[in-house]
């Protein structure tokens, strides 16, 4: 079926498969003929970049929306922007990052150190971004030859500053004889280069690495470029040979005995396809690809630092940049092929959100901290005014409870797999009880009454997983009712949890079931004595007439929701508030309304600082975090008189009344913050 | 700053020993330790049933004087009639573990009373030994935070050791002393909820003096 959305763009949908073919209907996409977008380019320029390749943490969302790229070449651009190198390089006491925004933006006119250098820079609007501009920069001014050269990209990956210095001088007669510039412009652009381009990350792999080649095996020392090496698409062009000067190298050793040396920062292809640097491979337990072997992919046996070396990379011309080094699937860095993948996976962001949002949620368990990334994709579902659904039996007559799944046309759901303390084993033991327990009552599990789930499912299953479950709601509402239900059952014997299972067609209530246990003679599974029959009657009498109240508590709720899903989804604890009115959201807030702030929030981080300029210098302030239903704000700040009256209020976990003001960086300046 | 919960909490018992002594009623309210209420709906109350003078007496514990009676305004017929203590301490257990949202026991909620230290929380201990939980390390119970732990009595002797106008720290003493009213004294539900206030007074103005004092390096020279 095709159908165009209302930016004109086309599509396919077939299927039922896009990650997970138990989970996520299927959508067809040619990824190398995307179409260009402008709902796609508004995704960055707005910094709504959470999920997007190279851009999804907050560096990435933050100069995203300040350089407003809406081309791949100013995405190749924003990501190499991203580096050491640019944030931190300065010209004229500013960043280079931030003089290749302002002069894309028009706010700063473009300027050149020197004419000379307009028609290499012009592209990056005077500011030196890539390695390849050094070069060609030495190249024009310095009369530099191609030997000349790689061995400035040496000495700027190898940190010497004597050879640093003897490039130096030769830089500068070299500027002398052709007469280009002066000296003093001379030694201002090599000191640029210099700083501009001594952060590069270098990702590098042994000059001795062998690849394939169409004419046979090579090492890298050996290639040229237009040579054509294998990869998992064929044969693809060598389009660059780097020397990337002396790095920190390790011999690693793969369990299909496959050996490569490189440094831990360079990338491979991963069994999943996607591209990984060695230490998160190593740190995670991923398997790396390789060919020519009965399996695909081989987890690291053995790493061995070797010491420091001359390395290498290469450049290859393709979409993944992925190439056979060693017989393993290896990756080169390369600004482009990156924001290629930027936009393609930003397409899919702002085309199927319910998509990408499934499929960045399933894959969490695979960032550092899993729990941080399912918060912040959840404030960004929650923008989007997507629903997050708990655990559900929804979810199960879908057919899929274990994983994060779509549910109708505008709600993603939580699996029973993604609560803590249910593991994978657990999950598929609540499978099979369930099964059983369809079979016994002839019933679908979404047909079951509760009192049939409580005797014929969860007395089956551990007490964390049951707890658990009614915890995150996974049955409904009425969750300290179920609980304390739940408590009464598990006090029962096992002859007498066996009884009531078995004769559930008998009685249509809990209590009326336990007066009926009450009545059966022992050997059939009733009491065993006096004192038994007493403390089930005990037990009756406090279903029927429980010692405290069993109504659920919005913040008990949101708590529980916290701790075993990681994210607030039906309540926060801010609905135990409702006497309190703010006047915005959190949403509301960041769209705009408003300078003169009164919100309600939940205070949900907080990192205190000394001032370090200023007239409150060596004064204590904080920076928080807060969020409602509709998202989060993550700069709040407090400054030194403010945090001094306010800091009692302003704790972890606080719902909170914030007065402020609307901060020129984007949050609020607080000024007063109650408890409520 | 302590974050976790505030529970009140206090037995009515039989006799005066509380290594010995059989409960009969236990009740409790949950505080929220920020913004020092009492959490609405969060109060516990259960009668609990005791042993008969016999059962008791072969049992080495107890039986339910008269006295004690008289006080607590309970009849015996309705104490035998009460839930099994094991009941109760279960679902006291349950009460009580709501209110440990990360379910650890450093999260646990913190445990208060009147003259708890020298009575109720003994009477905790031996329950937590018999029905569970209990730290079987640290021969304690294994309910509640294991190192906080606040007595309303001894936060009134601190406050008037100097005072002429309070001589006595009996919860009724405390009670005519702040006018409190003395209705339904001695039911332990409403024993808790006046405990409770008294403890949220002290505690707000204790709060609200500590940041006017200035502790930090006090003894600097």
């Amino acid at each position: 079926m095709k159908y165009t959305l209302e930016c004109g763009c086309e599509f396919e949908q077939l299927g039922t498969e896009l990650k997970k073919e138990d989970s996520l209907p299927s959508i067809k996409l040619d990824y190398n003929n995307l179409r260009d977008c402008p709902k796609t380019w508004s995704i960055f320029k707005s910094g709504k970049t959470k999920g997007v390749f190279q851009l999804e943490n907050k560096l990435g969302q933050e100069w995203s929306e300040k350089v407003k790229p809406d081309n791949i070449d100013d995405t190749a651009a924003l990501i190499s922007l991203m580096r050491p190198g640019c944030l931190h390089g300065l010209l004229n006491g500013k960043s280079l990052a931030q003089h290749y925004v302002d002069r894309k933006n028009k706010e700063d006119k473009i300027s050149y150190i020197h004419p000379s250098l307009e028609s290499v820079l012009e592209s990056t609007f005077g500011v030196l971004e890539f390695q390849e501009q050094s070069i060609l920069i030495v190249k024009k001014i310095a009369g530099f030859t191609e030997e000349e050269s790689e061995s400035l990209r040496k000495s700027l990956g190898k940190k010497d500053s004597v050879l640093m210095a003897e490039i130096k001088l030769k830089f500068i007669e070299g500027c002398k004889k052709t007469g280009i510039v002066n000296d003093e412009i001379a030694n201002q652009i090599f000191d640029w280069i210099e700083e501009g381009q001594k952060y590069l990350f270098n990702a590098c792999l042994d000059p001795a690495t062998v690849t394939e080649t169409k004419n046979g095996y090579k090492t890298l020392e050996e290639l040229k470029i237009g040579d054509f090496v294998n990869s998992p698409d064929g044969f693809i062009e060598v389009i660059d040979i780097i020397d990337q000067g002396d790095q920190e190298v390790y011999e690693i050793e793969l369990e299909n005995r496959n050996q490569i040396n490189c440094t831990l920062n360079h990338k491979f292809m991963c069994s999943d396809g996607k591209i990984r640097p060695l230490y998160e491979i190593i740190g995670q337990g991923f398997e790396i690809c390789h060919k020519k072997v009965s399996t695909d992919s081989s987890k690291v046996k053995n790493v061995t630092k070797i010491g420091t070396m001359r390395c290498m990379d290469i450049t290859v011309n393709s979409d993944n940049h992925i190439f056979y080094a060693n017989g393993i699937a290896t990756s080169n860095s390369h600004a482009v092929a990156y924001s290629t993948i930027s936009y393609q996976t930003a397409y899919v962001k702002a085309h199927f959100p319910l998509h990408f949002f499934t499929a960045s949620l399933y894959y969490a368990n695979e960032k550092q901290d899993e729990k941080y990334e399912i918060k912040h994709l959840s404030s960004d579902i929650k923008r989007l005014g997507i629903n997050l659904e708990t655990p559900n039996l929804k979810s199960l007559r879908l057919g899929n409870f274990g994983e994060f799944g779509m549910s109708g046309k505008n709600s993603i759901h939580f699996g029973i797999h993604n609560i803590k303390g249910i593991g994978l084993n657990n999950t598929k033991k609540f499978i099979a009880t369930i099964e059983e327990a369809e079979r016994i009552s002839n019933k679908s599990i979404s047909e079951l009454t509760w009192l049939e789930t409580i005797i014929l499912v969860l007395d089956s299953v551990s007490k964390t997983i049951a707890t658990n479950l009614i915890n995150v709601g996974f049955f409904g509402k009425d969750r300290r009712k179920k609980l304390f239900e739940y408590s009464i059952l598990s006090s029962l014997v096992e002859r007498e949890k066996k009884w009531m299972r078995e004769n559930i067609h008998k009685y249509s209530s809990f209590s009326k079931g336990l007066k009926l246990l009450n009545e059966v003679p022992r050997k059939e599974g009733g009491p065993s004595n006096k004192k038994r029959l007493l403390t089930i009657k005990d037990l009756i009498s406090s279903l029927n007439k429980p010692s405290y109240e069993l109504r659920d508590m919005p913040s008990e709720i949101a708590s529980n929701e916290k701790q075993l899903l990681g994210v607030n989804l039906t309540t926060t604890i801010l609905d135990d508030c409702t006497n309190y009115q703010g006047n915005m959201t959190v949403k509301e807030f960041l769209e705009g309304k408003g300078e003169n702030v009164r919100i309600l929030l939940e205070i949900t981080n907080r990192n205190e600082y000394t001032i370090k300029n200023g007239p409150n210098k060596g004064k204590p302030m904080a920076v928080l975090v807060g969020e409602d239903e509709t998202g989060e704000i993550d700069n709040l700040f407090c400054f030194s008189d403010s945090w001094e009256n306010n800091k009692e209020s302003l704790y972890i976990g606080a719902a909170v009344m914030i007065i402020g003001k609307k901060s020129d960086k984007g949050g609020i300046i607080i000024e007063k913050a109650k408890v409520v | 700053m302590i974050h976790g919960t505030y529970i009140f909490y206090d037995f009515e018992t039989g006799s005066r020993n509380a290594h010995t002594t059989q409960p009969i009623q236990l009740a409790a309210v949950a505080i929220h330790s920020r913004k020092l209420e009492i959490i609405p709906g969060s109060e516990f109350n259960s009668m609990m049933s005791a042993l008969n003078d016999q059962d008791a007496k072969s049992k080495g514990v107890d039986i339910i004087e008269d006295g004690a009676l008289a006080v607590n305004k309970k009849t015996r017929e309705e104490i035998f009639a009460a839930k099994q203590p094991k009941v109760v301490w279960n679902q006291f257990v349950n009460y009580v573990n709501q209110y440990n949202y990360k379910k650890s026991k450093w999260t646990a909620p913190i445990m208060v009373g009147f003259n708890n230290n020298g009575f109720d929380d003994i009477i905790i201990n031996r329950l937590c030994s018999e029905f569970g939980p209990f730290d079987k390390e640290y021969q304690k119970q294994n309910l509640f935070h294991p190192i906080y732990n606040f007595d309303l009595f001894k936060i009134a002797l601190g406050w008037f050791e100097n005072s002429e106008e309070v001589t006595k720290y009996s919860m009724d003493s405390l009670r005519d002393y702040f006018a409190m009213s003395k209705d339904n004294a001695h039911d332990a539900l409403q024993d808790v909820i006046d405990g409770a206030n008294l403890f949220i007074k002290f505690l707000s103005l204790q709060r609200s003096m500590g940041k006017r004092v200035k502790f930090k390096g006090a003894f600097a020279k």
